[in-house]
């Protein structure tokens, strides 16, 4: 349906620095689930962004 | 004295009788689509005058012809140039409306709105000329003139229900069956209708309001009928149906539709402002099969 633009990923929230390495995006630690929701939806916010989650329980926002 | 007037009498009738026909059959096709379009008030006025102008330019043109007057074929040309305008006009202004519209119309609809309006104008020119013709026809026959007028009105209006028939598209209702199915989550973000996936959902607040408010369908054509798959595949049609829900229904948050490529079934999860899956059904089943999409049948 949408003419897909390129996405990118903005911002990574995660609850576990092992499954993330770092790479050119900013990654956000969460202490519990609960948090990485709010700064997920916190970070959506002014990104603009759409917020996905991965198997792995790291939560993505892209453009 | 009589020889030189201008007009005679039954010319004058005849001609005025082709108008209002012609206006009326206008009026008539204009009210059968109110549910998408042209607006309320200013829309419709101006469909009315076009209409109108049509209506004379097609009354007009035999007893023109016949009064020896050729040049007034030339008007004819003049009409029909106008009258491809308003499928310009009709054309842009729906363009442009476009971004200011969270789902928009998409541009098969719109093409076929616009040819819409301009066939109904030269329907409206058909009938009009078709109705004066019989007059002066049936006036070698019959001396009465008011027996006249009610055989060509009636042959006017005849050909009118002809066009509008001809003309007249189908809707989605014809080709498929809908069914209303539960949502679900699916390894806790995955949205799912049945077995097809809609789309990631990261946040649980999100999740919720999904499965409190949103309502899911899944389309699917009646036969197992290549044509009719590939019509309901369509993107421009699946964008007019999401437009038609939205825009009749409100849109709260969220409309998707997803393919499913094996079967050719189509999901669609809207949460609207007015959750009422009954509306949604007849809105979605009303929607028109575009003009560009139809398909003549293969087998």
């Amino acid at each position: 349906m949408d003419k897909s633009p390129i996405k990118q990923i903005l911002a990574i929230v995660t609850l576990d620095e092992d499954v993330v390495v770092k790479g050119g995006v900013p990654i956000f630690f969460a202490r519990d689930i609960d948090e990485q929701e709010k700064i997920a939806s916190d970070l959506a916010k002014p990104l603009r962004g759409n917020i996905y989650a991965l198997v792995n329980g790291v939560i993505i926002i892209t453009n | 004295m009589e020889e030189k007037q201008i007009l005679e009498t039954y010319v004058l009738i005849f001609i005025s009788m082709g108008i209002i026909v012609g206006f009326l059959s206008r009026l008539w096709m204009l009210k059968s689509d109110i549910r998408q379009y042209p607006t309320l008030p200013n829309g419709y006025l101006i469909h009315v005058t076009t209409g109108f102008i049509a209506a004379a330019v097609g009354a007009v043109a035999y007893p023109a012809l016949r009064s020896k007057n050729y040049v007034a074929v030339t008007f004819l040309a003049a009409a029909i140039q106008q009258f491809r305008d308003i499928r310009k006009m009709e054309r842009d202004s729906l363009v442009s409306l476009e971004s200011s519209s969270y789902t928009p119309r998409g541009e098969s609809y719109i093409d076929g709105i616009a040819k819409t309006f301009e066939a109904r104008n030269y329907i409206v020119i058909i009938v009009s000329l078709a109705t004066t013709l019989s007059a002066f026809a049936l006036k070698k026959f019959i001396k009465t003139n008011w027996i006249i007028i009610i055989c060509s009105v009636s042959i006017g209006f005849l050909i009118a229900y002809m066009l509008k028939q001809y003309t007249k598209g189908e809707s989605l209702g014809d080709i498929i069956h809908i069914e209303e199915v539960p949502l679900e989550f699916k390894d806790k973000y995955n949205l799912y209708i049945d077995d097809i996936f809609i789309m990631n959902v990261g946040l649980s607040s999100t999740r919720d309001v999904l499965l409190k408010n949103g309502i899911g369908f899944i389309l699917k054509s009646k036969n197992e009928n290549a044509n009719e798959t590939i019509i309901l595949n369509h993107r421009g049609q699946i964008t007019a149906l999401v437009h038609e829900c939205s825009r009749l229904l409100g849109l709260e948050r969220h409309i998707r539709t997803r393919r499913d490529f094996k079967t050719g079934r189509v999901g669609l999860v809207i949460v609207p402002i007015i959750k009422d899956s009954e509306k949604l059904k007849e809105i979605i089943l009303n929607v028109p099969i575009l003009e560009t999409n139809r398909k003549v049948n293969l087998s």
